[in-house]
């Protein structure tokens, strides 16, 4: 009965940096994302029985904070906030629309869309090992605002419906496509603001 | 003559910018007949855009990758604070027994 437990709370310790990097991917405040990460340990611990060592335990860590974090935006869209409910796409300033920057008034590039991307047709499970590219990729997702990380997060990583991302980001659904557009663009050239710099 | 050009595709809905449009919304939802006709049209003259929706999905792979292994928010780890917090609060529940008998619902319930 008493089989020593599978890992330790110094273990477990130690994947909190990358949980709070997870959560605050899809968060759109750090207070939140800490005490999911807390609530996630804490769990973790408390069902260490069922921990069975198949997957790593960081796997494991992350399947259960994804839960967490979907049942904190599924609560919280029960009370939504006056102010969300009244926002609309483009009356925040740090939420202009990038295609508005990146083509002319004729709808032409002003750009080269293809220039600094080279690294988009590498094979992404070697690109992400280039550390240059992983902390281009980090900067240009914690620059996006927040209601479209969520938004690209959701979509994107999560695969969640669009209504259910919309209520994620606690954007109106009419609007998330928009916002996903802006947001697709907008890393899409931060990247490439990257690529093109003469390193 | 070339601009006239440009004029005239921007108003029919073929310019750069609405295929890059199209290029996103193709991700959240089935286009339409016309958008597609649009879309294709557009890819096979142009080509600046043709990589963009490979553009797309490459990011996206990028973005998985670097998540997976929780690297994508990394340069803003937890403060001391909050791991402080965190540990204190695991040393609480470290004397507690194993899965279902604390507040959490057993293993196999939506929320673990």
């Amino acid at each position: 009965m008493a089989s020593p437990p599978p890992f330790d709370i110094d273990d477990l310790m130690g994947h909190a940096d990358a949980l709070y990097a997870f959560a605050m991917t899809r968060m759109r405040d750090h207070h939140h994302a800490q005490e999911l990460v807390q609530d996630t340990l804490v769990a973790a611990w408390k069902k260490r029985d069922g921990f069975d060592g198949r997957s790593a335990l960081r796997t494991w860590l992350i399947g259960i904070l994804r839960h967490k974090i979907l049942d904190f935006h599924r609560s919280s869209a029960r009370t939504p906030t006056l102010q969300a409910a009244s926002r609309t796409p483009g009356d925040n300033p740090d939420e202009r629309d990038p295609l508005d920057l990146l083509f002319d008034a004729r709808g032409s590039w002003k750009v080269d869309p293809n220039a600094g991307l080279d690294f988009l047709a590498e094979a992404p499970t070697e690109a992400i090992h280039r550390s240059d590219i992983l902390e281009w990729l980090r900067h240009c997702i914690a620059e996006l605002p927040a209601r479209w990380r969520v938004l690209f997060t959701a979509r994107e990583l999560d695969h969640a419906e669009m209504a259910e991302a919309a209520a994620l980001a606690e954007v109106k659904t009419t609007s998330a496509p928009v916002l996903l557009t802006r947001a697709r663009h907008q890393l899409r050239a931060c990247l490439q603001s990257f690529g093109i710099r003469p390193r | 003559m070339q601009r006239a050009m440009a004029w005239a595709m921007c108003w029919l809905g073929l310019s750069c910018r609405s295929y890059a449009v199209l290029a996103s919304r193709r991700r959240d939802r089935p286009l339409t007949l016309g958008e597609r006709i649009r879309f294709r049209m557009h890819g096979l003259i142009c080509g600046l855009c043709r990589r963009l929706p490979r553009q797309l999905q490459a990011m996206r792979d990028l973005v998985e990758c670097a998540d997976a292994e929780g690297a994508l928010g990394a340069d803003a780890p937890l403060d001391d604070a909050a791991r402080t917090r965190i540990r204190a609060r695991l040393e609480d529940v470290r004397g507690a027994p194993p899965s279902g008998s604390g507040p959490l619902p057993a293993k196999g319930d939506s929320l673990p």
